[in-house]
C-alpha cells in the first residue's frame, strides 16, 4: 500500500517520525493518565500533612515544647520535625509510584510499557520518563508538603526552600533500585507489602524523623546509616535550620559531612537509575 | 543504498535466513527461512508453543534475533528498531490497551507515541473509531467493553500510523464466533486495501480464511509451505470420512478399513480415512458390515494437514 492506503480520510503515513513522539509525547500521556487521579490526590496530599503536622507538630510538639523540648532543641518540636517530614513523605510516595504501578499497570497485568514499546519508543525512553515522571510527582508533593509546614509556621528560613530537591533525591534513592526490582519480578506475592511494612515503615520510625538517633543504642544507629530517609533528614535540617546557628547543634553539618550525605543519596539514585534502564530492556525484550 | 527504497514493489518486506530465537537452553524458533511480499496475507499455522509468539516479537522489531538474519523492510531490527517499528502495526496475542482512559485518549496517546501531529491525529482517530465500530463508544473506559471490542480497539490502535505492515498474533482468541465473524470482516477489508498482513494463529479456518500463504510451525520448526489449497491437495486428500465406532474399537476398525482411503489416521474418539470421495468411502465400509455409530464426511482441512505433517491435532 504505497499509495492506496486505509481509506480516503486523513493520511498520517507521511507524518510519523521515524524516532517518534519522545519525551514530548510521554509528557502527554502522562499529563492525560493522571489527569483524572488530580483531585484525589491533591487532597490527600494536602490532608496528608495537615494531619501529621496537626498531630505530631501541635499534638505531640505541644507537650513535648511544654516540657523543655523547645528549649533543648533550640526550636519548636514542629520546626525540627518538619524537614523530616517533608522527606519521609517523599519516600512513601516514590515507593508506591515505584512498585505496583510499574509491575502491574507496565509489565505484568496491562502491559502498557509493551503497548509503548510496540512504537517507536525504546526501552531506554520508556524506563527514563518512568523515573522522570515519578521525580516530578514527588518534587510536587514535597512542594504542598513544604507549603502546609509553612502556614503552620514551621518555616524558619529560606533555606528550607532546599529540602524539595533533598526530598526528591531521597526519594529516588530508595525509588529507583526498587522500580528495577519491580521490573524484574514476575510474581510480587506480597513482596510489595513486605517493603512498606519492613523497609518504609522502620525506616520512618528510625531515621531520627522524631528523635536525634542519638538518642537511640549505639548499635540501633547503623540502621540509620544505611537509611536513605536518615541521610535526607539530616541535609534537609543542615538547611532549613542550620543557617539559625542553634547551639543545641540541631542543624549543624560541616560541609564534609553534608557532602558525605548527599553522596548517599546521590550514588544509590544514579545506580538505581542504571538497573532500572538495564531491568526495563530485558523485560520488554522478552 | 537507502533501506526505504530496498523495500519496494520487487524485494520482499520481511526476509528471515534461519532466524532462531533461544531463551536460556530452550530453543523457541529454530533456524526458520521465509519472506512475506508487499500486500500478501501471510500466516504462521501452529499449535501453542510452536514458536510463532516469539517470531512475531523479532519482526516487531522488539525482541533480539539470537542467531540467523533478519531484514524488515529492508532494515536491521538489531539496528533500525525505531524505524522499523515507526511503520509497523502490532496486535498482540495480549490486549494491552490501558483501561482507566477511554477509548479516545488510548487512540491519542498511542498516535502521539508515533510522532503524529494532534490535528492529523483527530481525523484519524475519527476515521479509526468508525472502522471499528467504536464510534459511539469514544468518550467510554475501555474496561467495561466487551472482548470483541477491546480487540477492535487494539486493531484500530495498530492502525494510527498507517502501518505498510500489520503483525496480528492470535488476533481472535477467546473471542465468541459473532464477534470473530466481525473481526475477520475488518481484517478482510485491510487486506483488500493492500496492507501487508503477518498473523499468527492456531485456528485452521482463520488460516483458510485470511491467509494467501502460510507456514506450519512445530517444535520451532517450519512443517511446510504454501498456500492453503496447495497444502491440502499436497498434505490431505480432497475429502475426509470421519467415522465413530465407539470407545475402545476405533483402532480395531481402522485396520479393516485403512486400505480404502490414501492414508488413515485414528484419534481417540474417531477413525479420519483420508478419500477422494467420501460418500463412496463411507458406503463402502458399511458394505464391509461395519456399522460405525455416526459418521461425516467433510473436505479436507489445514487441521488435516497439520495432523499429517505432525501427527498431533491443532488444537488440545
Amino acid at each position: 500500500m504505497s499509495t492506496e492506503q486505509l481509506t480516503d480520510g486523513v493520511r498520517t503515513g507521511h507524518l510519523v517520525r521515524p524516532a517518534g513522539g519522545g519525551y514530548r509525547a510521554l509528557l502527554t500521556a502522562s499529563m492525560i493518565s493522571d489527569r483524572r487521579y488530580l483531585k484525589v490526590s491533591l487532597l490527600s496530599q494536602l490532608l496528608a500533612p495537615i494531619a501529621y503536622l496537626l498531630a505530631l507538630g501541635v499534638g505531640l510538639g505541644g507537650v513535648v515544647n511544654h516540657n523543655g523540648g523547645a528549649n533543648s532543641l533550640g526550636t519548636s518540636y514542629l520546626s525540627f520535625i518538619a524537614p523530616a517530614l517533608v522527606a519521609a513523605t517523599a519516600i512513601q510516595i516514590a515507593v508506591g509510584e515505584a512498585t505496583y504501578p510499574i509491575l502491574h499497570g507496565g509489565f505484568k497485568y496491562q502491559r502498557i510499557y509493551f503497548a509503548m514499546n510496540a512504537t517507536p519508543l525504546t526501552s531506554r525512553q520508556i524506563a527514563g520518563w518512568t523515573v522522570c515522571w515519578m521525580s516530578v510527582k514527588i518534587t510536587l508533593s514535597a512542594t504542598i508538603y513544604l507549603a502546609v509546614v509553612a502556614c503552620f509556621g514551621g518555616w524558619r528560613t529560606a533555606g528550607a526552600l532546599l529540602c524539595i530537591p533533598v526530598a526528591t533525591i531521597g526519594a529516588l534513592a530508595l525509588a529507583t533500585p526498587l522500580a528495577a526490582f519491580s521490573a524484574t519480578v514476575r510474581d510480587e506475592g506480597g513482596s510489595f507489602a513486605g517493603i512498606f511494612r519492613f523497609v518504609v515503615m522502620p525506616m520512618f520510625l528510625f531515621s531520627g524523623t522524631f528523635y536525634p538517633i542519638s538518642a537511640l543504642p549505639h548499635w540501633f544507629r547503623v540502621l540509620a546509616w544505611i537509611s536513605p530517609l536518615w541521610h535526607a533528614t539530616e541535609l534537609s535540617r543542615w538547611l532549613a535550620l542550620g543557617p539559625l546557628h542553634l547551639s543545641s547543634g540541631v542543624g549543624s553539618l560541616t560541609p564534609g559531612l553534608a557532602l558525605v550525605h548527599l553522596l548517599f543519596l546521590v550514588v544509590p539514585a544514579l545506580i538505581g537509575v542504571k538497573l532500572t534502564l538495564w531491568r526495563f530492556a530485558v523485560r520488554l525484550a522478552e | 543504498m537507502d533501506p526505504d527504497t530496498a523495500a519496494d514493489g520487487t524485494s520482499p518486506l520481511i526476509h528471515a535466513h534461519r532466524l532462531t530465537k533461544s531463551f536460556g537452553r530452550f530453543t523457541a524458533v529454530d533456524a526458520i527461512d521465509f519472506s512475506v511480499a508487499r500486500g500478501e496475507s501471510f500466516g504462521f499455522l501452529g499449535p501453542n508453543g510452536a514458536g510463532k509468539s516469539s517470531t512475531m516479537r523479532m519482526i516487531a522489531a522488539v525482541s533480539p534475533v539470537t542467531a540467523g538474519s533478519l531484514r524488515i523492510l529492508g532494515r536491521d531490527p538489531a539496528v533500525d528498531g525505531p524505524a522499523i517499528r515507526s511503520r509497523l502495526g502490532v496486535v498482540p496475542q495480549q490486549d494491552n490497551l490501558d483501561m482507566e482512559l477511554t477509548v479516545w485518549e488510548n487512540l491519542y496517546i498511542y498516535g502521539r507515541y508515533f510522532g503524529i501531529g494532534r490535528r492529523t491525529l483527530r481525523g484519524k482517530i475519527e476515521e479509526l473509531l468508525d472502522f471499528a465500530q467504536l464510534a459511539d463508544r469514544a468518550r467510554d473506559k475501555v474496561e467495561p467493553l466487551s472482548g470483541g471490542m477491546k480487540r477492535r480497539l487494539t486493531i484500530a490502535r495498530s492502525l494510527i500510523n498507517d502501518p505498510e505492515i500489520l503483525l496480528l498474533d492470535e488476533p481472535t482468541t477467546g473471542l465468541d464466533p459473532q464477534a470473530r465473524h466481525v473481526l475477520w470482516d475488518r481484517l478482510y477489508r485491510l487486506k483488500h486495501q493492500g496492507v501487508t498482513l503477518v498473523l499468527t494463529t492456531h485456528y485452521m479456518d482463520e488460516a483458510e480464511q485470511l491467509c494467501d500463504r502460510l507456514v506450519v510451525m512445530d517444535g520451532g520448526r517450519i512443517a511446510a509451505e504454501g498456500s492453503p489449497a496447495e497444502l491440502i491437495a499436497r498434505y490431505a486428500s480432497r475429502e475426509v470420512a470421519e467415522l465413530r465406532f465407539g470407545v475402545g474399537q476405533n483402532e480395531q476398525a481402522a485396520g479393516q478399513v485403512g486400505d480404502l482411503g490414501e492414508r488413515v489416521e485414528v484419534l481417540a474418539d474417531r477413525v479420519l480415512l483420508y478419500v477422494a470421495d467420501g460418500e463412496k468411502a463411507v458406503r463402502m465400509v458399511h458394505e464391509r458390515g461395519l456399522r460405525p455409530v455416526s459418521s461425516l464426511v467433510r473436505r479436507a482441512s489445514l487441521e488435516d494437514v497439520f495432523l499429517t505433517l505432525t501427527g498431533r491435532s491443532l488444537v488440545d
